[in-house]
């Protein structure tokens, strides 16, 4: 095991790094553009570390009844990330065969697709009604 | 020379600026275009999908500025070559479409084998968020949806047989396919592309499949006719720019995508483009067209237009590794926004 600082703090030291004491310091449109694009993508990995795990096991829970799979989800990354692989397939192939109660499935995608919304895009509306939700 | 300042030939050698700037003027020399010298030749960055340079002339003491546009050595999926632009830019420039008018095509010009041509310049605001939202552009902004509406009926008035010339035929986008079928083939073979199975496109392309309405219209469709692809100014919009996927299909594609939500740059509910709802582009484009636009045949676009982009947003991801630009890196996860937002219209349903 490795001491710490732990990942999550060193993201978080390296983000503010770049946003307090870099960001200002550059003049580049262009580049201070991709620098905030920067700052976004390692938002999303600390996100990945805090929600992941969990988001992992619903998405498991979710599915795998669906399609019968008695297994637990592999604690494993790379098994985990096989896993997924062919979770994802057998889905694809069970949507494309037509026998799917659509309205169950969307159902459940949209509760994977919030947790995943929650990690790349947290400040996305994924209320049904958004559209007259606007300020 | 920075990276920025080189071009790369068929061959991936590095040509100078100033070779190529050499071509250019050999270039426009051959050309109707009177006494003249190069004040200006450097490369463009962002829009990033072709290779665009800025030009700048004095052309008997007057100064001129236009934009060179070549084809670039990756396109991306659906997209027509300059030669093909260039053609479908003077057809619609010709209906009255405000758009930058495109002259001189050239073939070999930056790399053999692609083919470039001359663009005017267009001043204005083109960035997303400015259009939808900055004070400077509020007065524009209430001109135009009645302005995009003129303009896209304009478009629409461009079909196979009154401009049966122009190079667009090609598959998926036959003229005798159904364009519906077309472009969920055109959205299949992209899906089939990626290297990770997209169980949420998978349902939404059934789902599409199954609820196909019938295009009763075979038009020029657009196919990024959208907020940030529109040159703005204080008085509304200046031009429709970037005609890469232009192909024949259903026009209401173009309604459709207009109104997919990420291009509503913080407008959210404006749905068309972040500028009005649905409803009043509808009515607008109606009167300019003259056709009736069903709600349940927009929803079916909308529905398309988010899987479309959702797709395409994966398929960034291969595109960094590719040897692509860095901020591609940040596209591909977006694609579960575009695949829940399809998802959340099909449960609300056509409005």
């Amino acid at each position: 095991m490795h001491e710490s600082p732990r990942p999550d703090d060193l993201l978080a030291g390296v983000s503010r790094f770049l946003a307090e004491q870099v960001a200002p310091k550059i003049d580049d449109r262009a580049i201070a553009f991709r620098l905030k694009v920067a700052l976004f993508l390692l938002a999303t990995v600390r996100s990945e570390l805090h929600l992941g795990d969990g988001h992992a096991h619903a998405e498991w829970a979710r599915f795998s009844d669906m399609l019968g799979y008695t297994d637990a989800l592999p604690s494993d990354p790379a098994e985990r990330r096989d896993a997924f692989t062919k979770l994802n397939r057998e889905l694809t192939d069970y949507i494309r065969s037509g026998t799917a109660d659509e309205t169950e499935m969307r159902q459940v995608m949209m509760a994977s697709l919030r947790d995943k919304l929650a990690v790349v895009q947290p400040r996305f509306d994924a209320r049904l009604d958004c559209e007259n939700q606007g300020k | 020379m920075s990276r920025e300042e080189k071009v790369r030939n068929s061959r991936g050698e590095s040509v100078e600026l100033l070779t190529l700037q050499e071509r250019v003027h050999q270039t426009l020399a051959q050309v109707n275009l009177g006494a003249f010298e190069i004040v200006g030749f450097e490369p463009m960055t962002g829009g990033a999908c072709q290779e665009n340079f800025s030009l700048k002339l004095r052309v008997d003491e007057e100064p001129l500025r236009l934009c060179l546009r070549s084809d670039a050595l990756t396109s991306l999926p659906g997209s027509i070559a300059r030669r093909q632009e260039y053609e479908v830019i003077r057809a619609a420039v010709s209906e009255g479409v405000p758009t930058a008018n495109a002259q001189w095509l050239t073939e070999g010009l930056i790399r053999d084998g692609a083919s470039a041509y001359f663009l005017d310049w267009l001043d204005g605001e083109a960035i997303g968020a400015r259009v939808t939202k900055h004070p400077k552009y509020d007065v524009g902004r209430r001109h135009l949806p009645r302005q995009l509406a003129k303009a896209l009926a304009a478009i629409h008035r461009i079909t196979p047989e009154t401009h049966g010339e122009l190079p667009l035929n090609r598959e998926p986008f036959l003229k005798t396919a159904n364009p519906l079928e077309a472009t969920l083939s055109f959205v299949r073979s992209m899906l089939d592309t990626l290297p990770e199975a997209r169980p949420a496109s998978e349902l939404v392309w059934q789902w599409l499949r199954s609820t196909m309405p019938s295009a009763d219209r075979l038009t020029l469709v657009h196919a990024d006719f959208r907020t940030g692809n529109f040159m703005v100014n204080s008085d509304g919009l200046v031009g429709v720019l970037d005609w890469e996927f232009a192909h024949w299909g259903d026009p209401v594609e173009d309604l459709g995508w207009l109104c997919v939500r990420d291009w509503r740059f913080g407008s959210i509910h404006r749905p068309a483009g972040g500028l009005t709802t649905r409803a009043d582009f509808c009515a607008l484009y109606e009167e300019a067209a003259g056709v009736k636009i069903s709600p349940s045949h927009l929803h079916w676009w909308e529905v398309c237009g988010n899987l479309r982009w959702g797709v395409a947003a994966a398929i960034q991801g291969q595109r960094y590794l590719a040897g692509g630009d860095f901020e591609l890196l940040a596209i591909p996860r977006r694609a579960v926004e575009m695949e829940y937002e399809a998802l959340r219209l099909i449960e609300v349903g056509a409005s």
